[in-house]
């Protein structure tokens, strides 16, 4: 089943964006790429066949580009992609903790999608949102930052049920108060922290875990 | 253009990079992924070198230094080192490589680290070691020892990308030589970096790679990524005898150099000739060299009494022909010799025949020709229209194929300097635009070339070639025509489909084509040498009998062609002289062994009128002889005393006919005037570039065909 075949004028709309040279024509792939990727939530090696052929180039060529983006999927992802930031900030705030856990609930691990094709996860570099770590973002649609263990519950929770909640605006920047504590511009306190993830009650009664 | 490299001044065209000025200085830097035949991209980081200009005030005078008459203009230093291979070299450049900059031995030795960090240590197993620029390198601008204990990056091992390329994705170091390769000479993208950064490796998404010239991506890797996987694990670099020849599958002539040990051919690798091939061969040049190794004849067979071939001495083969010839004599007998034969074979094949008046002599295959002054290949890469009329180039001159895309992307030749073509032409562009409106394939059937062509035609060449001279609906046609009249340096090529329906009407309307439209016309010659046999007399004389009618013959010679398997039925008497069991030789009264080409030494004509040499590689072939000895053996046979019996007296006789020491050749070779061209009329031929035996997986080898029926003792007789 060719995807582009019915959607002609979308290929032409799309085509008509950049110069109508060989070379020109080869912009268009990373458009025709996400155009795959957001109907079918990845995209199959025919539909890279399909996408090489609209604009002159070949499969290899589209696959080179597509695998230097992280973002682009080569294997089939859930209704919910989860992607937990796994860098610096991230880490420190226990978001190893939490990819754990969530694999763990879920079931599921990279490259693998739930039997009920809800939910899928990815482990990803820096989401630049260190001032809320950890962060788990949500497809393309945003951010849930802060995300604890009773959160993660929450919105997996929200998700099973049919609908996401929705994504966190938290407007930046943050401010530092002198005591190193971040603070949000409405006075809320931004940044998660590993106590409210895992309480030390191991620290308390001098046991370690 | 003045450059100082670590103290020396250089006068330099404009246009030069950093790197080819510090080569010209006689100075070294090490590079990975530049290469003289394609663009440069900076992508492995080694060239590094520290340089500096003068700047000029806004009123045009120099920046100066010092005081009074000391002054001299300000150096302005780069920051960094910087990669020579991307960088112009500019008037009053300043470079310092790593033998004067400590700044640049130790970036360079850690541009090194960084290469070998992920490199296996598989050296003593890879195939390259011994010949790896990276290993060179390394010894020479490397720490020497490692820093890095950790595990190194596993990935594909041993992986085939076609049957004749094995890539292993462990040793590739990003250079992206194939990748370029592939993009801007065959114009083919079928290999791409997949994934980034530390994860990046070369993979196709095709499904394998197009048979063409994918293995000149062995020759140009620069480690043991990508390996030439006939040669694989058949011997070391520093075991093979390295012989520089000439290859003689099709008439390009492209320059080779091939590996032989314990005397078996074990590889074929390019050689750089800036005029014919560049640096590129094709497939079955490189790889379809099995047949010089497998299932040789060595020594002459004679049939014996039961009629079963068996060994035997040269002595008892003059016996055998002196006793096939009994009631015959010489005028009877037929010459048909392969037109891939030296020419020093083809001035012994004619003096054997002026000295016996024999009629029936043939070269094979061989079709008319058209005019003698055929364009350069250089100067088809730098045409401005190019039409190519009744040829697959694929089979009849694949690297001809190269050089017209080279023409399609601008024709630039790199410039050449003390230490060679230049390594970094910066004219050379990654992702090159093609005018493919310059170029016009008309064929009865679709080839390789026809897909890089701005107008194509499935017409047959005779009806093609009535509409390019007069006129014709075909709108491709008449394009090709508008072509050749708009180009100031047109060129038609003629394939063998175009030659062979060339009327003396066709010949008459091309003649007032080139005229009018000032075009230069190569017509490919259908053997190897064919064009250079062409020039001596060696096509049947009146009442002589062509090739294809061999069966007509009494007595005949056949050296190196089988012309049994191609349905003709055999002459009264037979000698075969051939460097297999053929089925000619199979049905041979007498068998002489032959040598191939590779064990020759002589000369060939390519198909633009070149003079190139063949130097015999080391291998094993018993007493096989070229063609000279052959005909030496039925002179004898027939009790005529031919004036040449040997190689040196055939190079004399030629270099006398050509007026060029023929027996010293440049390895590039030389264009000289061939004389007159002998034509008679032909049968057609279909060109064909793979021919049985050049694959080891061809049903001849696994049919255990190749086994000799060697008899145990030689023939009882007159010792």
């Amino acid at each position: 089943m060719s995807y582009f075949a019915d959607k002609s004028e979308l290929v032409a709309d799309i085509l008509s964006r950049y110069p109508d040279s060989p070379q020109g024509k080869r912009s268009a792939l990373m458009p025709l790429l996400r155009e795959v990727q957001d109907a079918e939530g990845f995209i199959h090696e025919s539909r890279m066949d399909e996408i090489a052929a609209l604009i002159g180039s070949t499969a290899t060529e589209v696959r080179s580009v597509m695998s230097f983006y992280s973002t682009y999927h080569t294997l089939p992802t859930g209704k919910y992609h989860l992607q937990v930031c796994s860098t610096l900030m991230c880490a420190l705030s226990g978001s190893d903790e939490l990819w754990d856990y969530l694999v763990e609930t879920l079931d599921v691990q990279p490259g693998e999608v739930t039997p009920d094709g809800m939910f899928s996860v990815q482990k990803v570099e820096c989401l630049g949102s260190c001032g809320t770590a950890p962060v788990m973002q949500l497809g393309d649609d945003g951010y849930y930052e802060s995300v604890t263990r009773t959160r993660c519950d929450a919105l997996l929770q929200a998700m099973r049920l049919g609908s996401a909640p929705a994504v966190d605006h938290h407007p930046v920047p943050v401010v530092v108060a002198e005591d190193g504590r971040q603070s949000l511009s409405s006075g809320e306190a931004a940044g998660g922290s590993t106590d409210a993830l895992y309480p030390l009650t191991h620290a308390a009664n001098g046991k370690q875990p | 253009m003045k450059v100082h490299v670590d103290g020396i001044s250089l006068d330099l065209p404009a246009g030069t990079s950093a790197i080819d000025a510090v080569f010209h200085a006689g100075k070294d830097v090490p590079y990975f992924c530049a290469h003289p035949y394609l663009s440069p991209v900076g992508a492995c980081r080694m060239c590094l070198i520290e340089s500096g200009s003068p700047r000029k005030n806004p009123d045009g005078t120099f920046i100066m230094e010092g005081e009074g008459d000391a002054a001299t203009p300000k150096i302005f230093w780069f920051p960094k080192p910087m990669a020579a291979c991307t960088m112009l070299a500019t008037e009053g450049m300043q470079i310092k490589t790593a033998a004067t900059s400590e700044v640049v031995a130790k970036s360079q030795a850690g541009m090194m680290e960084f290469t070998l960090l992920n490199h296996p240590l598989d050296c003593p197993t890879c195939d390259k070691g011994g010949a790896c620029e990276l290993q060179d390198r390394a010894f020479e601008y490397g720490y020497g020892a490692s820093r890095f204990g950790f595990d190194r990056r596993h990935a594909e091992k041993h992986y085939p990308l076609s049957d004749y390329v094995i890539l292993d994705q462990e040793r590739c170091i990003h250079c992206k030589r194939c990748v370029r390769y592939f993009e801007e000479v065959p114009g083919q993208e079928v290999l791409d970096f997949i994934e980034r950064g530390s994860h990046t490796f070369i993979d196709t998404a095709e499904g394998g790679l197009p048979v063409g010239f994918q293995g000149n991506i062995t020759d140009i890797c620069p480690v043991g990524a990508l390996l030439d996987n006939v040669a694989r694990f058949r011997g070391r670099n520093w075991e093979y005898d390295h012989t520089p020849t000439t290859c003689t599958l099709c008439p390009v002539g492209c320059s080779i150099t091939v590996d032989a040990r314990n005397g078996s051919l074990e590889r074929i690798v390019a050689g750089e000739n800036r005029e014919v091939n560049e640096a590129w061969i094709c497939d079955a040049g490189r790889f379809g060299h099995v047949f010089a190794s497998e299932g040789r004849l060595t020594t002459p067979m004679i049939r014996n009494e039961d009629g079963q071939l068996v060994t035997a001495t040269w002595d008892q083969a003059v016996d055998a022909i002196r006793a096939g010839m009994v009631g015959l004599d010489a005028h009877d007998l037929a010459v048909f010799l392969n037109a891939d034969s030296t020419l020093e074979e083809g001035v012994a094949a004619e003096a054997f025949v002026g000295l016996t008046g024999l009629a029936s002599v043939d070269h094979w295959p061989r079709q008319p020709g058209y005019g003698a002054d055929a364009p350069t290949l250089t100067e088809i890469a730098q045409s401005d229209g190019v039409v190519v009329l009744g040829a697959d180039l694929g089979e009849e001159a694949p690297v001809l194929e190269l050089r017209i895309l080279e023409m399609l992307r601008g024709g630039l030749l790199p410039a050449e300097f003390h230490h060679g073509t230049a390594i970094a032409d910066l004219r050379l562009v990654e992702r090159p635009a093609r005018k493919r409106e310059k170029l016009a394939v008309i064929s009865s059937k679709p080839s390789r070339l026809s897909e890089n062509a701005g107008f194509t035609a499935q017409l047959d060449a005779a009806t093609a070639l009535a509409g390019l001279t007069g006129s014709s609906d075909n709108a491709a046609v008449k394009a090709a025509t508008e072509l050749l009249n708009k180009a100031e340096r047109p060129i038609l090529i003629l394939g063998a489909e175009a030659l062979s329906s060339l009327s003396g009407a066709a010949r008459s309307a091309l003649q007032s084509l080139t005229q009018r439209t000032r075009t230069r016309i190569l017509a490919l010659p259908a053997g190897a040498n064919a064009r250079g046999l062409a020039s001596l007399n060696l096509v049947p004389r009146s009442g002589g009998l062509r090739y294809d009618q061999l069966s007509q013959a009494r007595v005949a010679l056949v050296s190196r062609l089988d012309p049994l398997a191609e349905g003709q039925t055999r002459p009264r008497f037979l000698i075969s002289h051939d460097t297999h069991l053929t089925a000619t030789a199979q049905q041979a009264d007498v068998v002489l062994p032959a040598v191939t080409n590779y064990e020759k030494r002589g000369t060939t004509v390519n198909l633009e009128g070149r003079l190139l040499p063949l130097r015999p590689a080391a291998l094993k072939n018993g007493e096989a002889a070229d063609l000279i000895r052959a005909l030496g053996i039925v002179a004898e046979a027939l009790d005529v005393k031919t004036g040449i019996r040997g190689i040196r007296s055939a190079q004399t006789l030629l270099s006398e006919r050509l007026g060029v020491n023929v027996a010293e050749l440049p390895i590039h070779g030389l264009i000289a005037p061939l004389g007159m061209r002998y034509d008679a009329p032909a049968a057609p031929y279909t060109p064909q570039l793979w021919k049985e035996g050049m694959k080891r997986s061809d049903p001849v080898y696994s049919a255990g065909m190749i086994e000799l029926p060697m008899a145990p003792t030689f023939v009882a007789g007159d010792d």
